[in-house]
């Protein structure tokens, strides 16, 4: 009760403050009248007693402040005067305040968009029913690259039987096989969708209930049970117009009318990779033997990874073992080399979605916080160098009754003000910004294409922007809570020392140091990438890749359409050599590798070694990348459909002929085990990247209308080179496709692009660090001269009494320089320090260096020092051009 | 005014207040506080800032009641009575420092 009345008569009284005042003010006069009375029949002369009343009555002002901060909501009132006054401050000092909210705009603004590029990779949960006991499980091969470059796989459908019921650490396990595979829709509206297979308890086990219609049942997945699909929410919207009555119609894929059985929610996402149509893997592994699949895993509740990992491994050894002796299936018998050194492998969904793209999302959020911490360091300069030209003002305001706390308050609301104009100009930015991050993002972030400004983001630059304005105003605040300055009255100016404000500059430059330091490293890796020699050339090629409507070319066909297509690119004018391949040229992984008999060697399956890479080629390839044939020859145009033949690259011919010429011996391919003859041998070339080594590669000669190895492939590669300039070229070859069979849809691209892609990733993280370190040596350059102004100004007077005394301007500089040289060495040192125990989190970014290489960091520094010498120039000229008569007569 | 005043004791100015008002009916301030100076043979000294402060916080919290109306002199004045409220709280806070009072004195005969 009366709470609640005191809250009411305080919110009446905040509105009616004019009120309230009238009154007190009244109750004063009357009190102020009876006590004159009084004193005046005590015998005092008339003007006394009106002046000993009002001793009595002592500071009035005072005595109606308290009442007042009685009566209302003293804090809301508070606030918003000191707001309003702090924007009348601003508004005469427009140049203080706007460079304040733009170095604090920029900083924010920064890790706006950074955080809403990277929320996705980091930190938003995954769009499954308690996703961080979801896990991909399996085996990994070293053989097939490191851990977390390869994907951990269950060998095939023979272990997915093995692992029913799901292993004791698993509440469920499912499968999917490859997403991204593409199938047609072959009914009314055609057009290439990207159809997944998985396990029947896919849905189930993720957590993710149909948005419409039913999942998959284990009686779906029965062998010869009619075959149904679950659709995308956009399939659904865009082919069934988002009716219900999509339940239990038919979608042609391929040339087969599929019931749709159900609708994925909006928003699905697959654990990696897209899908619009779910059907089901075969159940049966006699229908794909050798499939590989991608398995997910529900932990029971409290069993971390690791310890998962640790209890599978058994069950791994043992299907490895049991793969490496044969499994019998039907007629057939899957053996294979490699399960011999399969390792068991258990990783964190969210770690298997991102793989190694959450370090370099890392890396970034703290550049990007470096560079907002250093935004706030500048602007708490800012408002301190102001604190001290408003000292005087400061002091007035105390002697006039303001308490110190109230000075403090009204301190942190201007840089609060700062801060949320800064944050709100901030959006802008960081919206312009992230645009230019997804434009320029390279294929290897995940997700970083649907990043957006949402209310997540919104909701993280307004805590950002509050804590900047705390981080700011703290000191500032303190410093009035503490200045002696205003107990000594407006002749005081010491009110700020400036040793807090070079603590300031200090930290600023070494955070500066740590980011020009991992700029410099990144640049020269980015140098190091794009100067490792590839092995082939680039220039004036275009690669094309086309891939056939599986309905409409049954497998007999594909061989000849794909000749046909090569004819006729040949004919195109401006052509000068054309080859095709079943790989994407140069760099495309052919196959997993395999294992080649040679010489009539029988397979040896309990020495795996390294695999080959193999691709079928047309004769001209070689010529057309310009690798060189070592010893032998390339294929030659007339052996096409003649003889078996292979070309090995150096790596491949030590493997299978150690020691030995290869040329005449023979290779086992398969999958139809002929014999092939070897004509030569190619030069190496970079063909995972220049970032590692390259790795063996065999070259089968594709066969005049036939491709034997990869018969079942509905896509051929195409790489031709021009005579002239790409960009008119593309338009021609889509132009050939075309005229074939206007459907296929066709991929046109300059090889310069591609091998352009290959650094994408080392450019984007170089030129985006740059940046930041670009904009951090601004911003302490900026502090560092408004530091060394301020000193300048400060001591005026005791540099013109040096000046008087004989020092000359030259001496008076050379001070002022040294001074601001302390400073910049120790923050320099601080931030080699720093950056010492920071770098390893770059390591990974980089190639060809170490983090600590020594070039590097020598030339982060000389640009840092350059630029701060540079800063502090100023202030010293001005130093010396003091005018000591003047600076000892001023004041 | 050589005398030594004494100096109010914390929170004893509101149950000072509520009882004048509850012994004597409604008032103006000025004579609340020459009331308790008189009553405290002018032992204690009732200025202007500590007496109004009170008298707003009191009216806040609901325990008295103030109106405007004419004093001896026929000048305006802000008249405080008591309310019910006030009552019940001047009950509480005499019993209050009744045995409070009672404690302080048994302490310090102790220490003599």
């Amino acid at each position: 009760m009366a709470p609640l009345h005191s809250l009411l008569s305080s919110l009446t009284a905040l509105f009616r403050r004019s009120e309230l005042d009238d009154r007190v003010d009244e109750e004063l006069r009357f009190h102020l009248h009876m006590q004159t009375q009084e004193n005046l029949r005590r015998g005092m002369a008339p003007p006394d007693a009106r002046s000993a009343a009002r001793r009595t009555i002592g500071n009035a002002t005072q005595v109606r402040e308290e009442v007042h901060r009685m009566n209302t909501l003293s804090f809301l009132e508070e606030t918003a005067h000191n707001l309003r006054f702090s924007l009348r401050a601003f508004r005469k000092n427009p140049g203080y305040a706007l460079t304040a909210v733009l170095v604090l705009a920029l900083g924010l603004g920064a890790a706006t968009a950074m955080f809403g590029a990277l929320d996705r990779i980091l930190f938003r949960p995954l769009p499954y029913a308690d996703a961080d006991r979801l896990v991909n499980v399996g085996m990994i091969f070293p053989v097939l690259g490191a851990p977390g470059q390869s994907q951990a796989i269950l060998y095939s459908l023979v272990y997915r039987q093995r692992w029913k019921p799901a292993p004791a650490p698993f509440a469920a396990v499912t499968t999917m096989q490859n997403t991204n595979l593409t199938c047609d829709v072959t009914e009314r509206q055609p057009e290439r969708l990207r159809c997944a297979t998985v396990e029947s308890n896919f849905l189930q086990t993720l957590g993710v209930r149909p948005a419409l219609g039913r999942d998959f049942t284990p009686e779906d997945a029965v062998r010869g049970a009619p075959p149904v699909a679950i659709v995308s929410y956009d399939v659904w919207t865009r082919r069934f117009g988002a009716g219900p009555g999509a339940i239990g119609r038919t979608i042609e894929l391929n040339g087969r009318p599929i019931p749709v059985i159900g609708v994925l929610p909006a928003g699905f996402e697959m654990p990696r990779g897209e899908a619009d149509i779910l059907q089901l893997e075969p159940l049966d592994p006699k229908d794909s033997p050798s499939a590989f699949l991608t398995a997910f895993g529900r932990l029971k509740p409290g069993i971390t990874p690791d310890q998962a990992q640790a209890a599978i491994a058994p069950l791994i050894e043992a299907n490895a073992s049991e793969v490496r002796d044969g499994v019998r299936v039907g007629k057939g018998l899957i053996k294979s080399a490699t399960p011999k050194d399969a390792q068991p492998w258990v990783v964190p969904l969210r770690e298997y979605r991102m793989g190694d793209a959450s370090r370099l999302a890392w890396l970034l959020l703290g550049a990007v916080a470096g560079l907002l911490l250093i935004a706030c360091v500048n602007v708490t300069n800012l408002i301190l160098a102001r604190m001290a030209t408003r000292n005087r003002e400061f002091a007035v305001r105390s002697a006039l009754g303001a308490g110190r706390a109230r000075l403090a308050r009204l301190a942190i609301a201007e840089s609060l003000l700062l801060a949320v104009a800064g944050g709100g100009l901030g959006l802008f930015f960081a919206a312009a910004l992230l645009r230019v991050f997804v434009q320029l993002a390279p294929a290897g972030i995940p997700e970083i294409r649907q990043a957006s400004l949402d209310l997540r983001v919104f909701a993280i630059a307004a805590v950002l922007a509050l804590a900047a304005g705390a981080a700011v105003g703290i000191w500032p605040a303190l410093s009035v809570l503490r200045s002696p300055a205003l107990q000594s009255g407006p002749r005081a100016t010491a009110a700020v020392r400036p040793r807090l404000r070079f603590t300031l500059v200090t930290v600023q430059i070494a955070l500066t140091v740590a980011m020009l330091g991992g700029s410099a490293l990144l640049l020269r890796t980015l140098w190091n990438l794009v100067a490792v020699p590839l092995g082939y050339r680039s220039e004036r090629i275009v690669t094309m890749n086309v891939t056939l409507n599986v309905a409409r070319y049954p497998i007999a066909s594909r061989g000849p359409f794909f000749e046909r297509l090569l004819d006729r690119i040949r004919e195109i004018p401006g052509t000068e050599a054309a080859a095709m391949t079943n790989a994407s040229p140069p760099t495309g992984i052919a196959l997993a590798g395999m294992i080649f008999p040679a010489d009539g060697r029988p397979r040896d399956s309990q020495a795996p070694g390294p695999l080959i890479r193999v691709r079928e080629v047309t004769p001209g390839y070689f010529q057309i990348f310009g690798i060189p044939i070592l010893r032998g020859h390339a294929f030659a145009d007339v052996d096409r459909g003649a003889q078996p033949e292979t070309i090995l690259s150096e790596a491949a011919a030590r493997i299978l002929f150690p020691g030995q010429d290869p040329i005449g011996h023979t290779v086992q391919l398969p999958p139809t085990n002929e014999w092939a003859k070897v004509v030569g041998v190619a030069r190496e070339i970079r063909n995972t990247g220049p970032t590692r080594q390259p790795e063996p590669e065999l070259y089968a000669v594709w066969r005049r209308n036939e491709s034997a190895l990869f018969s079942f492939s509905s896509t051929a590669y195409f790489a031709i080179r021009t005579q002239t300039r790409t960009a008119g070229a593309i338009a021609l070859l889509k132009q050939a496709a075309a005229d074939l069979d206007p459907q296929i849809p066709v991929t046109v691209q300059p090889l310069d692009e591609e091998v352009a892609r290959l650094t994408e990733r080392a450019r984007f993280v170089a030129w985006l660090l740059s940046a930041f370190a670009g904009l951090a040596l601004i911003l302490a350059a900026a502090g560092l001269y408004g530091v060394a102004s301020y000193l300048v100004a400060q001591r005026t007077r005791d540099i013109g009494v040096r000046m008087a005394l004989g020092a000359a301007p030259a001496d008076i500089s050379r001070q002022v320089v040294a001074e601001a040289g302390r400073w910049i060495a120790a923050g320099a040192a601080l931030g080699c320090a720093l950056a010492w125990a920071g770098t390893r989190a770059l390591k990974a970014q980089l190639y060809g260096i170490g983090s600590h290489d020594p070039l590097s960091w020598i030339a982060a520094l000389a640009v840092l020092c350059a630029a701060l010498l540079l800063a502090v120039l100023r202030p010293a000229a001005r130093a010396a051009r003091v005018d000591p008569m003047e600076a000892l007569r001023a004041d | 005014m050589g005398k030594e005043k004494a100096e109010l004791l914390q929170g004893t100015l509101d149950l000072l207040v509520l009882k004048t008002l509850e012994t004597m009916g409604p008032l103006h301030g000025w004579a609340i506080a020459k009331r308790i100076e008189q009553v405290s043979e002018d032992l204690l000294e009732m200025k202007y800032g500590t007496l109004y402060p009170a008298l707003m916080r009191l009216e806040r919290s609901g325990w008295i009641s103030s109106e405007w109306g004419a004093s001896d002199n026929n000048r305006r004045a802000r008249f405080y009575s008591i309310t019910r409220l006030g009552r019940k709280q001047l009950a509480r806070e005499a019993r209050n420092w009744e045995r409070m009072a009672a404690f302080v004195a048994r302490v310090i005969r102790g220490i003599r």
